[in-house]
């Protein structure tokens, strides 16, 4: 192959893309923040969760938060008990107290799963169990929504009702 | 004679009650000794704490370790007796001093992480300079050099 001034026009363009390449990659570093909740079953599995439970049995799921602000931070999974009709929107949290905390510092990047054992003593149908994610503001000093929040239908009996 | 005596024993009882430290001295005797903070004061302490690792991580900080002592002091807490109350405190102390220390180095650390940033940037934009540059005269020279022994011939 000659090396001529075409040849060089190429490798000098293909060097020139690579190296803007290069430097935006090192210099520029976009970040998009959020962060999540999920509910998994007993064995921290995503599906099978339990719909029919006997009051008063230990009810097992886990807890999954991840933080991508890239920055950390300190979490709560706050849970509460409501019904089909009252629950929590994007903006704002279910105004009732909750029956569990679950605090976390979390760094940038990072998850972490918890195991939690829940005794419901209340019977009824479509009774929602709600997750809601709060994050601590420095800033306020106060904990804030974070407008994440899941949610599972339960059944809760005396006895398992027949299959 | 009476007068006298009434006032001796006044004056003494004034001196001994003088003399005896108050309940609330006492208290706060008691707490310098035993310096056992309140959940409020732990809680505090943990806010300041965690302000400033959130501050040291936004900066690009490797702040992995203390958040697993931060997440330890969470857990020793949610077992809520009074020795894992110092536990938790002596934690947090010892974690607000490496903080304080990360902290005083923290310019530093920015300083030197921009310079290493910026230097691959301008290494990387100075390639297609030096390959404009050197590259047709790096070949030339490999041309050369490769056929310096080559011998012309008349080809008639």
């Amino acid at each position: 192959m000659r090396f001529d001034e075409e040849v060089f026009a190429v490798l000098m363009a293909l060097i020139v893309v690579a190296s803007v390449f290069g430097i935006v990659k090192t210099v520029y570093k976009p970040f998009d923040s959020f962060t999540a909740i999920g509910l998994l079953n007993a064995n921290c599995k995503l599906g099978e969760y339990p719909h029919h439970i006997i009051a008063g049995q230990p009810l097992r799921l886990c807890i999954y938060v991840y933080n991508h602000l890239g920055r950390p931070g300190l979490f709560q999974v706050r849970i509460k008990i409501s019904d089909r009709n009252h629950l929590p929107t994007n903006n704002t949290p279910l105004n009732k107290p909750s029956i569990m905390n679950i605090t976390r510092v979390l760094n940038s990047n990072s998850s972490f799963t918890r195991r939690i054992t829940l005794i419901l003593n209340k019977t009824g149908t479509n009774i929602a169990l709600v997750f809601e994610l709060w994050i601590y503001n420095t800033t306020i000093d106060n904990w804030v929504y974070t407008g994440k929040w899941n949610n599972l239908y339960l059944n809760i009996t005396e006895v398992l009702p027949p299959r | 004679m009476e007068i006298k005596r009434m006032m001796l024993i006044t004056g003494l009882l004034v001196l001994i009650m003088t003399m005896l430290p108050s309940t609330s001295m006492l208290n706060a005797i008691a707490a310098q000794k035993t310096e056992i903070p309140t959940k409020n004061d732990l809680w505090d302490l943990f806010i300041e704490v965690y302000s400033k690792i959130e501050y040291l991580g936004s900066k690009g900080i490797n702040v992995s370790s203390l958040i697993n002592e931060l997440n330890k002091v969470i857990d020793i807490l949610n077992n809520n007796t009074i020795s894992n109350i110092e536990k938790a405190h002596n934690i947090l102390v010892e974690i607000n001093n490496t903080c304080n220390k990360l902290l005083d180095k923290l310019p530093n650390i920015i300083l030197w992480r921009n310079v290493r940033t910026y230097l691959i940037a301008t290494v990387l934009a100075s390639i297609p300079i030096l390959f404009y540059i050197l590259a047709p005269r790096i070949y030339i020279w490999l041309w050369y050099h490769f056929r310096r022994k080559w011998v012309l011939e008349n080809a008639v």
